[in-house]
């Protein structure tokens, strides 16, 4: 996707760097920083309404090795938070489920979910073991089985964070690849330990990918690169119509069990069509099967129709701010749609925090 | 592409070259132009066959008065199909640009693996002598079996080979066209070489005196012979000028004499004529010949009658028989025992009343009696053969060889005494194709030091180069490790094998790299007792258990086939995904002429100096010899021999500009400055000094996880190594 604009944006930035009477280093940081923003919001632009990540951890032995200091696992379990708010952030109906690799098996510890919370309080009980033998088809196998419990209509993916060299199959890894591809579920693997090749060729039969860093933060770099979801070749989703509910969010004093979970909560959403609670919309009611979701997060995950990138307007002429109801100084950008003017403030709050366009909305 | 050096118009069949095919196809052309010989090294797995044969095939097009054929000559019959269909890639790009040369190209082997009669090829080992019987000039005459390929092929031979189109022949094309046409495909083969332009064969076709002089008569001097993977030429000549006798061979060549003397005794009418007429033909001999020549030909008197031969070599056998007796005895308190060729031919003589010239040609007699007798079973002759050959070359070459008698203790559990005229001297095998040829070019991945090359085979090269490889990435990392983790030497020196640390170490080393490496790893041991003394060390430590936790293990044995099974599977655990080790001998099969291409092999270490044994006679005296006729000392050849074994081992692992792995040597020796000089440069270019030469196993496994990490970054060859038709 190219960043519309672009060539008019880079003609200005020349031009200001060309006139140091006017050219400050005010000016010059907002236009990188909407630069940044727009590049990032275009990356987070997701055309996908839903997604389900499923991330299997390595906690074999070799997850020990310490030259991640202080251990591999550490490393991934200190960065996963980030990158898991990053993604529940920007693919809004999203869920995100955990499962660690043992011995020779695979065991989901949380269900797909929405809560971040819940996540990482999942992602500290996780620890290393002392046994090697991570094994891909089990997790393949663990993960077909969660994932034929979701929607249909959801892009289906999974992030392996390993850290061994081999794949130590008592099962046939090639059937349960097929398998996979079949279910048009993708396979990504981020690894500490290198290039394994029948792992790389898994990942591009599934229009994954593998990437390998070479330092922590270059991990913390890289892991960002599966919040947006790719584009898919073998594209298997079925189209559908699908029951949605509104709920109503209620606080009570007394605590309650919520349903999807079967945790203790005080705050809590009750479904539109059975009134079961529930904690962490978006999820599907475990009672009757509604789409649960709140009003933003749809809002937000369809962010193509609501919200463009603003173009940079370069007239010479002094607007009115849309959003602070100011002077626009010298820079300025519109929107596409209702053609509205806003400064480069409210441009880089809007696109990084509301996402919709106040004018349009 | 197209392109030009100097004067000559090379068609090349891909689309890129790289900068180094161009130096390497420059340094040949220098070769060809000089007309002389030359050595040339470079990397494995950088198109070095496909650059040669481009350039030589224009060459031969294009200078058709310099140069009229192409001899390749490879190690093994696989190499050969592989180097026929890269002849096949050239010659096509050639007709892409349409241009006709009329080029014929063919591979020649040997029977076992040309023949299609079926009732033949059933009897597997015996394929030869099951060939000859079919085959050979008396049967025609109407006896029992015969072989319809060979009756074709003899009534239409001339026809049909001249009726064949010029095309690339490979041995399986042969088989096919003589199934089709039903003509004996290895006939058809040895006809089309006299031919041929480019053709294709085995070492042994040259070297081997034995089987060069069937051969000998076609040469034509304005050739270029290449010998492919030459590192080891000078073994192979060495071998080809062995010969080993024992007792159980000297009894069996006394059978043999036996059953010809019953043959010539059973006088039935037929066999005395064919006596007699070859008798007569003997003498006609003798009465063409020019006066003042000593042709070989000439068989002298004293065995030209077929008793009185038979009668000399009953002679030679036992007094070769008194010899091992006597020896033997001395054997008991001595480890080996030596002669001069010349003083023993002396004893030999006196013993059994022989003279020179009769010995000369007892070989040639042999052959000669054994055709009029209609043998064809020559294999079970072979001792009655070895014997002549083993007093030919008794006789016929005074220096460079030895009578060494020891007691034999690696085969089977009886302590054979062994009889063996060793030669010393490569360069005599070589010195007939040096001179017969106009241009003989060695090439390999390793040749370094490339200086010793002419010096042990005696002859002067107008060109001699290493070819460096120019790398996008680092995508070879020689390591050089020393040190275990607690700081103790990492050695296999002999004086401490006995050390249980050092093994110890060794295992946990090979442990850390099983869990870091990815897919393939090769681990080369210096020999077969010293692997299988670590094996039982790391098996009482569970060392093994460990690693095959982490990869399938899998241990070379002495058996072709199973090894070549191990290999297959040892492939297939590699693309799984759960990887696989594999514990080989670095003089071993594997070492030589397998690949390990991409994910096959990601590291290879040589753990261990893989020196040769140096407390063998052989080895001893052959290094003196050197000593004595090149100036080349004991040390200098064995470290020289050494290192291009690890080197070759170590060129297992890159086979390929896109390809990358570990090269790991283990041993403190590895570290010291003789030894580094002896490594290819390309190997050395990559040797980082400061963070891989003389580190602790701790050090090195981190290079090597930092190493496989770099690797599993997205890469593209960068532009400036390789040359488009457009850039040139």
């Amino acid at each position: 996707m190219e960043l519309e604009g672009n060539t008019k944006f880079n003609e200005y930035e020349e031009k200001i760097r060309n006139h140091p009477a006017q050219g400050n280093n005010y000016h010059q940081d907002k236009l990188h920083k909407k630069k940044e923003q727009d590049a990032q919001f275009l990356i987070t632009q997701n055309p996908l309404l839903m997604r389900n990540l499923l991330i299997i951890i390595d906690t074999t032995k070799s997850s020990k090795i310490n030259d991640f200091k202080p251990s591999r696992l550490s490393v991934a379990l200190l960065h996963l938070p980030a990158f898991i708010e990053q993604f529940l952030e920007c693919n809004p109906l999203s869920q995100i489920g955990i499962a660690v690799a043992e011995e020779y098996k695979c065991t989901t510890i949380l269900d797909f979910t929405s809560s971040c919370q819940n996540i990482k309080q999942y992602l500290s009980t996780i620890h290393s073991i002392n046994e090697a033998g991570f094994s891909m088809a089990a997790c393949l196998q663990t993960a077909l089985h969660v994932f034929s419990a979701t929607q249909l209509h959801a892009q289906s993916s999974i992030l392996f964070v390993t850290t061994s060299t081999y794949s130590d199959d008592k099962l046939d890894l090639f059937e349960w690849t097929d398998k996979c591809e079949q279910a048009a579920i993708q396979i990504n693997v981020i690894s500490f330990a290198g290039a394994i090749h029948q792992l790389i060729k898994i990942t591009q039969t599934t229009d994954g990918q593998y990437l390998c860093p070479l330092n922590e933060y270059q991990f913390s770099q890289e892991i960002l690169k599966f919040v947006s979801p790719q584009e898919l070749k073998n594209h298997k989703m079925i189209t559908q119509l699908v029951k949605i509910g509104f709920p109503q969010k209620l606080i009570v004093n007394q605590p309650t069990l919520c349903q999807c979970h079967l945790e203790i909560v005080y705050n809590f959403y009750k479904c539109p069509v059975c009134y079961s609670k529930v904690c962490s919309p978006p999820l599907l009611c475990p009672i009757c099967s509604t789409w649960i979701v709140l009003p933003h997060q749809i809002l937000r995950s369809d962010g193509y129709e609501t919200l463009g990138v603003f173009e940079m307007q370069n007239d010479g002429l002094e607007h009115i701010c849309f959003g602070c109801q100011e002077q626009t100084t010298v820079i300025h950008s519109n929107c596409k749609r209702c053609k509205k003017f806003f400064c480069l403030d409210c441009d880089i709050l809007i696109h990084s925090k509301f996402k919709v366009c106040p004018g349009c909305a | 592409m197209k392109f030009v050096i100097d004067d000559i118009e090379v068609i090349f069949p891909y689309k890129f070259l790289y900068k180094e095919q161009l130096e390497y196809m420059q340094a040949l052309k220098q070769t060809l132009d000089e007309k002389g010989h030359g050595i040339l090294e470079m990397p494995t797995g950088t198109g070095k066959t496909v650059s040669l044969l481009a350039l030589i095939i224009a060459y031969l097009a294009q200078r058709p008065n310099t140069i009229k054929k192409l001899i390749y000559c490879t190690r093994t019959v696989v190499e050969m199909e592989k180097t026929l269909e890269e002849v096949r890639l050239v010659l096509k790009a050639r007709k892409a640009e349409g241009l006709n040369d009329n080029f014929t190209a063919v591979g020649l082997s040997s029977r076992k693996n040309l023949c299609i009669n079926q009732d033949v090829v059933n009897q597997k080992d015996r394929v030869d002598s099951e060939c000859r019987k079919r085959t050979a000039e008396w049967v025609k005459r109407g006896q029992s079996e015969t072989c319809i390929y060979f009756e074709n092929f003899e009534k239409q031979s001339k026809d049909i080979i001249a009726n064949l189109p010029n095309d690339v022949y490979s041995l399986n094309d042969l088989r096919k066209n003589g199934a089709f046409s039903i003509q004996c495909p290895y006939f058809t083969a040895r006809e089309m070489v006299k031919k041929a332009n480019i053709v294709v064969y085995n070492y042994l076709y040259l070297i081997d005196p034995a089987v060069s002089s069937l051969l000998s008569k076609d040469q034509i001097k304005e050739s270029v012979v290449v010998f492919d993977e030459a590192h080891n030429i000078d073994d192979v000549c060495i071998e080809a000028f062995t010969v080993r006798l024992n007792k159980p061979i000297l009894a069996e060549a006394i059978n043999n004499l036996k059953i010809v003397e019953s043959q010539i005794q059973n006088e039935t009418n037929e066999i005395q004529d064919r006596l007699n007429e070859e008798y007569k033909k003997l003498i006609k001999n003798l009465e063409n010949k020019p006066e003042g020549q000593l042709n070989q030909l000439v068989i002298p008197g004293q065995i030209r009658k077929a008793r009185n031969f038979i009668d000399f070599m009953k002679r030679v056998i036992n007094s070769l028989r008194k010899k091992l007796k006597d020896n033997s005895e001395a054997l008991k308190t001595s480890h080996a025992i030596l002669h001069h060729t010349k003083s023993f031919t002396e004893e030999i003589q006196k013993e059994g009343n022989l003279d020179i010239d009769s010995l000369k040609q007892c070989g040639e007699r042999l052959s000669l009696l054994l055709n009029t007798l209609q043998i064809a079973e020559t294999d079970k002759f072979r001792p009655l053969s070895s014997v002549a050959q083993f007093v030919m070359f008794l006789v016929q070459y005074q220096e460079g060889f030895k009578v060494i008698f020891q007691s034999n203790n690696y085969e089977g559990t009886l302590n054979e005494k062994l009889m063996t005229l060793a030669c010393f001297d490569s360069s005599l095998a070589m010195k007939n194709i040096f001179t017969s040829f106009q241009s003989v070019i060695l090439t390999s991945g390793t040749m370094s030091p490339i200086e010793i090359y002419p010096r042990i085979l005696d002859f002067k090269p107008v060109v001699a180069k290493s070819i460096d490889i120019e790398l996008t990435r680092n995508s070879i990392q020689p390591i050089i490790v020393t040190m275990s983790e607690d700081g103790t030497e990492l050695t296999s020196e002999f004086t401490l094998r006995n050390n249980e640390d050092v093994s110890r170490n060794y295992g946990n080393f090979l442990l850390e790299l099983s869990e870091n490496v990815p897919d393939g790893l090769i681990v080369f041991m210096p020999s077969y007792s010293r692997m299988e003394e670590w094996a039982r060390q790391w098996q009482k430590d569970k060392y093994l258990e460990q690693i095959s936790k982490n990869k399938i293990l899998f241990i070379e044995s002495k058996d072709v086939n199973e090894t070549s099974q191990k290999l297959q599977q040892f492939r297939q655990c590699c693309d799984v995904g759960r990887g696989a080790a594999l514990f080989s001998i670095a003089r071993g099969k594997i070492a030589e002429g397998i690949d390990f291409e991409g994910h096959y092999g990601r590291c290879v270490a040589v753990i261990g100096f893989p020196a040769l044994n140096s407390k063998d006679t052989l080895i001893l005296e052959r290094c003196k010899f050197l000593e004595e006729k090149f100036k080349i000392t004991k040390n200098d050849f064995i470290e020289f021999d050494a290192m291009r074994q690890t080197c070759q081992c170590l060129g297992r692992v890159l086979r390929g500009k896109q390809d990358y792995g570990i090269m790991i040597m283990a041993d403190k020796r590895f570290a010291q400055k003789s030894k580094l000089q002896k490594m290819p440069r390309w190997i050395y270019k990559q040797l980082d000094q400061s963070r891989c030469l003389n580190i602790t196993s701790e050090t090195a496994i981190t290079v090597v996880r930092d190493f496989f990490r770099q690797m599993a970054q997205p890469f593209k060859i960068a532009d400036n190594s390789y040359f488009t038709q457009d850039t040139l």
